[in-house]
């Protein structure tokens, strides 16, 4: 796990400085072997090794979609701009999802998977995207779609770019930028006497000290994912034979696999069978429709689905064609319905099992997606393969070989011109540095899924510091009470628990139907929200 | 939706009652009723000695939302609750919800002419009364879209926990 060329960065975890040098510090104000060695700190010692401290209720690491989510929930709840820091090395808090979406061929006119209720800039989900869309381009289409979904029509999903404007929008108007502070977190550490330290690397150049300590009582930690794995397979191929043009990841940048075919035809095999998959296929199809290429299309599935399958009839999800089909990337219930207060229930082994039930990859049925697959079995130009793959070698002519074994034992090699990965693995918690710091010294658990066991409000549990809370969201969650953690719904769904806990605690006041209404009038004339 | 058993209930009681209820106080004085004169609005209809049509109709339409209210909670909301284990997402999409307007707009028409079940009892076979057909439909049909517009739209802005609670409001 260790080897950091299995992982892709994704630029929200990357780790830039260098360990401590523990003979002492070489710039003022840095990290000391001291502090590296304890776990909880108290003021004396932070202060002993020059790093200035920064007082401020709460912190939260990240600066991406989570900590925006939340920051609006907070700030629609009364929250002063002071009373909130967002620490983050992103520009805008949507940078890291605008540049995997566009990588794995989401770009902005594209439409996400993602619900018209799931709105990162509206924590009431009213009006949806839906309603927006209809009422910005004067078209009833997407009112009707809403109104007659997931049964006579696909589900509606909004375009990239209407979501990324949208929360422009509203990032202005709760002051969003007043509350980020630049620079890459190092570690949260508990405080003697309750609350945290956060250690935050601003960047070269702009402060005083290499560190700056922020000194609070509540820490909320969404900093995504640690990266996307390659598969291994592929990942020893590439590392062998040191080539990193023909196979390549979805979730990397690989718009030269598509350049590369329309000069000349070629074979490309597509591993996995999610979304991904469904939008690089998209791509090649278009790509060959509308500039009459000749691509041929070789996809290998481990698990090839060919019709309804599930332990019960009533836990059956659709499929075919190799596929698992389903709307989302949970069942829709998981957000606010049966199987949320399933979880909910759920502990240890139970918990384990039943997300294994629900999970599994899959992909959303869309009429187009259909119709190209259709046509290119029919053509020829697509073709399915099952089995596990052995190994991956180079062949001839430029062509790297896939060996597929098949599930009686048989050997089949399939050459192509390039592979993509589309699997989207996600690497281990500890790749990122801040978990792993977590995990080390500040009491964080694993979960049934061994990723960072959080409460049923989002609290990290084992890291209580007196009156203080961490709170972590997002992806590095999933395993815990909650399955939907890693998409747009489930980060609302965390900052309203964490909006309610902090109220409990009295850090903000419990939002009712009367602040909730009158609040939303606000939002829907842009009012501007009090500093 | 992904609604719960519990959060299906109170969620009609709450459309129901809310809506649903202004909706039929400021609609009852204005359905068409057919007389010896012809079709008339409810406010138009002479009184007679012992008989108040406005008063008569108001009995009649808060009857029938009452009964929606009640007989929805008690039968037809655990039929659906049933019928959504067989969905894989365990959701109930807006459209299924919009058109259940079909079997309860006729379970409660017959209901209200069942004389113990009607509060009001002035209805019945033997009473030599009925329910006006076309007034009855556009009573239900109109006041099932504004519960059903309300409970997929404006419900979340009052409630802000609601969608993520199975639609229980407590």
């Amino acid at each position: 796990m260790s080897d950091v060329n299995s992982t892709i960065s994704i630029r929200s975890s990357e780790l830039s400085d260098p360990m401590p040098d523990p003979a002492g510090p070489t710039e003022p104000g840095d990290l000391n072997a001291q502090l590296i060695d304890t776990d909880i700190w108290t003021d004396e010692m932070v202060q002993a090794a020059g790093i200035p401290i920064v007082d401020v209720p709460l912190v939260s690491v990240g600066g991406g979609i989570g900590s925006y989510v939340l920051a609006n929930h907070l700030r629609i709840a009364g929250m002063p701009t002071s009373h909130m820091r967002i620490l983050t090395n992103l520009d805008v808090p949507w940078q890291t999802y605008e540049y995997l979406t566009q990588v794995s061929q989401v770009p902005r006119k594209e439409r996400l998977r993602s619900d018209a209720q799931s709105m990162p800039d509206n924590m009431w989900g009213f009006p949806s995207y839906a309603f927006r869309e209809a009422w910005a381009e004067k078209k009833i289409g997407p009112i009707f779609n809403v109104c007659t979904e997931p049964i006579f029509r696909d589900y509606y999903t909004p375009k990239a770019g209407q979501v990324f404007e949208a929360m422009e929008r509203e990032a202005a108007r709760m002051s969003y930028f007043d509350m980020t502070v630049k620079g890459q977190v190092r570690m949260v550490r508990r405080r003697y006497g309750g609350g945290y330290f956060t250690i935050l690397t601003p960047p070269q150049g702009q402060s005083a000290t290499k560190r700056v300590a922020f000194r609070s009582t509540y820490v909320h930690v969404s900093v995504g994912y640690p990266g996307v794995k390659f598969l291994p397979d592929l990942q020893e191929y590439r590392s062998t034979y040191d080539d990193y043009v023909r196979v390549v990841n979805a979730y990397e940048p690989h718009e030269q696999v598509y350049e590369e075919l329309k000069r000349r035809p070629g074979l490309v095999m597509i591993r996995g069978g999610g979304i991904v998959a469904s939008r690089v296929l998209q791509r090649l199809i278009d790509d060959r429709d509308q500039y009459g290429l000749q691509t041929q299309i070789l996809h290998v599935f481990r698990t090839y689905v060919t019709g309804s399958h599930g332990p019960s009839i009533f836990l059956r999800r659709k499929g075919g064609d190799g596929w698992a089909y389903q709307g989302f990337n949970w069942p829709k219930s998981c957000w606010g319905g049966h199987y949320k207060f399933k979880f909910e229930k759920l502990e240890g082994e139970a918990r384990r099992d039943f997300y294994k039930v629900l999970d599994g990859t899959n992909t959303p049925i869309r009429k187009n997606w259909q119709e190209q697959l259709a046509r290119g079995r029919r053509e020829g130009w697509y073709r399915t393969y099952v089995g596990a793959v052995d190994s991956v070698v180079p062949g001839a002519e430029g062509q790297v070989v896939t060996k597929v074994k098949a599930s009686d034992g048989s050997l089949l090699e399939v050459p192509a011109h390039f592979i993509i990965d589309c699997t989207g693995l996600e690497s281990d918690v500890r790749e990122h540095r801040l978990y792993a710091d977590l995990f080390d010294h500040s009491g964080a658990q694993r979960n049934v899924l061994g990723r960072l066991a959080v409460g049923r409000n989002f609290e990290v549990e084992g890291t209580q510091s007196g009156p203080g809370t961490m709170y972590a969201a997002g992806t590095m969650t999933l395993g815990s009470y909650f399955a939907g953690v890693d998409t747009f719904l489930g980060l609302q769904y965390a900052a309203v628990r964490i909006m309610d806990d902090l109220a409990e605690r009295g850090f903000i006041k419990k939002m009712g139907p009367v602040r909730s209404s009158t609040q939303w009038l606000k939002w829907a004339r842009n009012k501007e929200l009090p500093k | 939706m992904t609604p719960v058993l519990l959060g299906r209930i109170q969620t009609r009681l709450f459309v129901l009652g809310t809506v649903g209820l202004l909706w039929t106080i400021v609609i009852t004085p204005f359905l068409l009723i057919s007389t010896n004169d012809g079709l008339k609005l409810v406010f138009t209809i002479d009184s007679a000695p012992g008989f108040n049509p406005i008063a008569q109709t108001y009995k009649l339409t808060l009857a029938a939302l009452l009964i929606t209210a009640v007989f929805g909670c008690l039968f037809w909301e655990p039929v659906y609750h049933f019928l959504m284990q067989f969905r894989w997402e365990k959701d109930w999409p807006a459209f299924f919800h919009l058109l259940s307007v079909f079997p309860e707009c006729l379970s409660t028409f017959l209901l209200l002419h069942v004389a113990v079940l009607n509060p009001f009892g002035d209805i019945g076979p033997d009473k030599e009364q009925y329910v006006p057909v076309l007034a009855y439909l556009f009573l239900f049909f109109s006041t099932w879209i504004i519960t059903w517009l309300a409970a997929n739209g404006p419900m979340k802005i009052f409630f802000v926990r609601w969608r993520f609670f199975g639609g229980r409001i407590i």
